[in-house]
């Protein structure tokens, strides 16, 4: 069903809607009682609720001074962190960023630390990798150790699945490396796969425990998605989508649009 | 037995025979004699190097095959280190395509190489891609028809969203799907894309993948899928 179709949608078929684009029940319950309530058209009360859920949180990224900009990258497994550091670091370089140093904190995965060294070569820019197995922590500690100056450090972690506590305490653990001998993080992505139904609802709760989580870069946006699951967790925890992934290529990185964001859910005909 | 049941357990107990009943049980790799051929396909970062490996060490530590993994992926970044590294530490043997020309000229290098070293299963891991991007799909079916009767599993993440089931119909229209695989088991989610799986193909779940580690695979139990559904 699309919403945006020229026939008047009954309640059901707006409720189905809102559920195949995992919005969720709570998220779809309440909001066709605010449909009933304010005899409003389901389109208008759509487009606004969602204008206002963006509105309410600010979507700029934080690259204030001091330098070095300090980003950390979070998520679950496969989710796109390294990719989306790589397209982050080409946007910067493109916006006059001229030192950028990868760290290459996730030291489980096989071929994690040449991945993101195959796209550190691509770009030109330096990278600090840890040995197989070590504390990425210690990783994480001896990239910020580098001789500088930097303008934008770039931090990649192990993908890790929400219900994994002692990963998840790595987090808290690379967290207070940085603050410890940088004193600030610009900014805490969790790299959420907008393909995730429900479970990314999980994946932000448990995250913003365990680190402070302060931007959601959405990927694969180019694939057939329904993110609608970020909305409720944008009005849960107040943190902004800041970015789009949108292709596995290096400058498919797209600064969050409200508008993009409203196309793709009515842009479908399901 | 029912009878010592509320309605509403009575339901919810026949609710739950009547889904495993759909969902099915283990089943078994389609593998019968000397060269078979296993191409794991999905979407991106949904988990089939990881489990090219897994599926690796199972046949070659529980059932004494001899496989042969085989990186397909010509597209990420370091997807052969990251194959070859996991062949390499669990001690499963892997044929390294890197440098030939084009697909094809890679794909027939396969066969001859499985026949003179003895190694009866290889196993293909493919590129991710979405079932909407055609030449991809295009190069995938090219891998698909190139080998005669594979067991062509679909890999999927089991957090995925209400998508799933035109996700799967999309690969559908390219390949002949025989079963599938569902990672990240150890998440909390609880399983409904299985379900999609099992409804758009008809064909079995084989196994899950229940974390990072090359032991992390287990024979799919349609009762225990069903439990964690209706969360028993
Ligand atoms: N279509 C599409 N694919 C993407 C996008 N972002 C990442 N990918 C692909 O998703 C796959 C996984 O990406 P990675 O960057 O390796 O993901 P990760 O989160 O670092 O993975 P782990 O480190 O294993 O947890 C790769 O095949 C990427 O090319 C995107 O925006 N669109
Ligand atoms: N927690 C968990 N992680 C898994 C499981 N299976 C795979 N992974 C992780 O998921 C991530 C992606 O796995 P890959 O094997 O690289 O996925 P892929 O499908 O080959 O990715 P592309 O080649 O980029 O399309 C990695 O971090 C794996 O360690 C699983 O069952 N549980
Ligand atoms: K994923
Ligand atoms: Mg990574
Ligand atoms: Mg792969």
């Amino acid at each position: 069903k699309n919403l945006f179709s020229k026939k008047n949608l009954s309640i059901e078929e707006v409720e189905e809607f809102l559920i195949s684009k995992n919005f969720g029940v709570s998220f779809t319950e309440a909001f066709i009682e605010k449909l009933k309530e304010n005899n409003a058209h389901y389109l208008e009360l759509f487009e606004k609720l969602i204008r206002e859920t963006f509105d309410s949180v600010d979507p700029k990224v934080n690259t204030d001074e001091p330098k070095p900009v300090i980003f950390v990258f979070a998520g679950s497994n496969g989710s796109g962190k390294t990719t989306s550091i790589a397209k982050i670091a080409n946007y910067y370089k493109n916006r006059g960023f001229r030192n950028i140093l990868l760290i290459a904190g996730d030291t489980f995965r096989s071929g994690a630390t040449e991945q993101l060294s195959i796209w550190a070569e691509r770009l030109g820019v330096e990278i600090v990798k840890g040995k197989t197995g070590q504390d990425p922590a210690s990783v994480v500690f001896d990239g910020l150790s580098k001789e500088g100056p930097y303008d934008l450090i770039l931090i990649d972690t192990s993908g890790r699945v929400e219900t994994n506590e002692n990963l998840l305490r790595e987090l808290t653990k690379i967290e207070k490396v940085v603050l410890n001998k940088k004193g600030h993080i610009n900014e805490v992505f969790l790299v959420l796969d907008s393909l995730t139904g429900l479970n990314a609802f999980s994946q932000m709760e448990a995250f913003a425990k365990a680190i402070n989580v302060t931007g959601i870069i959405l990927t694969k946006f180019d694939s057939n998605s329904a993110p609608g699951v970020v909305v409720p967790i944008v009005q849960t925890y107040k943190i902004p989508v800041k970015f789009l992934g949108t292709g596995e290529d290096i400058d498919n990185l797209e600064e969050f649009s409200v508008d993009t964001y409203i196309s793709k859910l009515t842009g479908g005909n399901k | 037995m029912l009878e010592s049941l509320t309605p509403a357990e009575q339901v919810l107990s026949i609710l739950y025979s009547t889904l495993v009943e759909y969902v099915g049980h283990a089943e078994k790799l389609k593998l019968h004699g000397d060269k078979n051929f296993i191409i794991l396909v999905g979407l991106q970062g949904n988990g089939k190097t990881t489990t090219a490996a897994k599926l690796g060490y199972y046949l070659k530590k529980k059932f004494n095959y001899n496989p042969l993994l085989v990186p397909f992926d010509f597209k990420r970044p370091a997807s052969f280190d990251q194959l070859i590294q996991l062949g390499k530490t669990n001690d499963i043997a892997y044929l390294d395509l890197r440098n030939e020309e084009n697909v094809k000229s890679a794909l027939s290098k396969i066969k001859p190489y499985m026949e003179k070293n003895g190694f009866n299963v290889a196993i293909i891991d493919t590129a991710g891609r979405k079932e909407i991007d055609i030449p991809l799909m295009e190069e995938l079916k090219l891998i698909n028809d190139y080998f005669e009767d594979p067991e062509t599993l679909m890999v999927m993440d089991v957090t995925l969203g209400q998508t799933a089931l035109d996700i799967v119909k999309g690969f559908k229209q390219y390949l002949n799907i025989t079963g599938g695989i569902f990672t990240k088991f150890d998440s909390s989610a609880k399983g409904g894309s299985v379900l999609s799986f099992r409804y758009v193909t008809g064909n079995p779940v084989k196994f899950v993948g229940t974390g990072e580690k090359i032991q992390d695979l287990e024979l799919f139990d349609g009762d225990a899928l069903i439990s964690r559904l209706l969360g028993r």
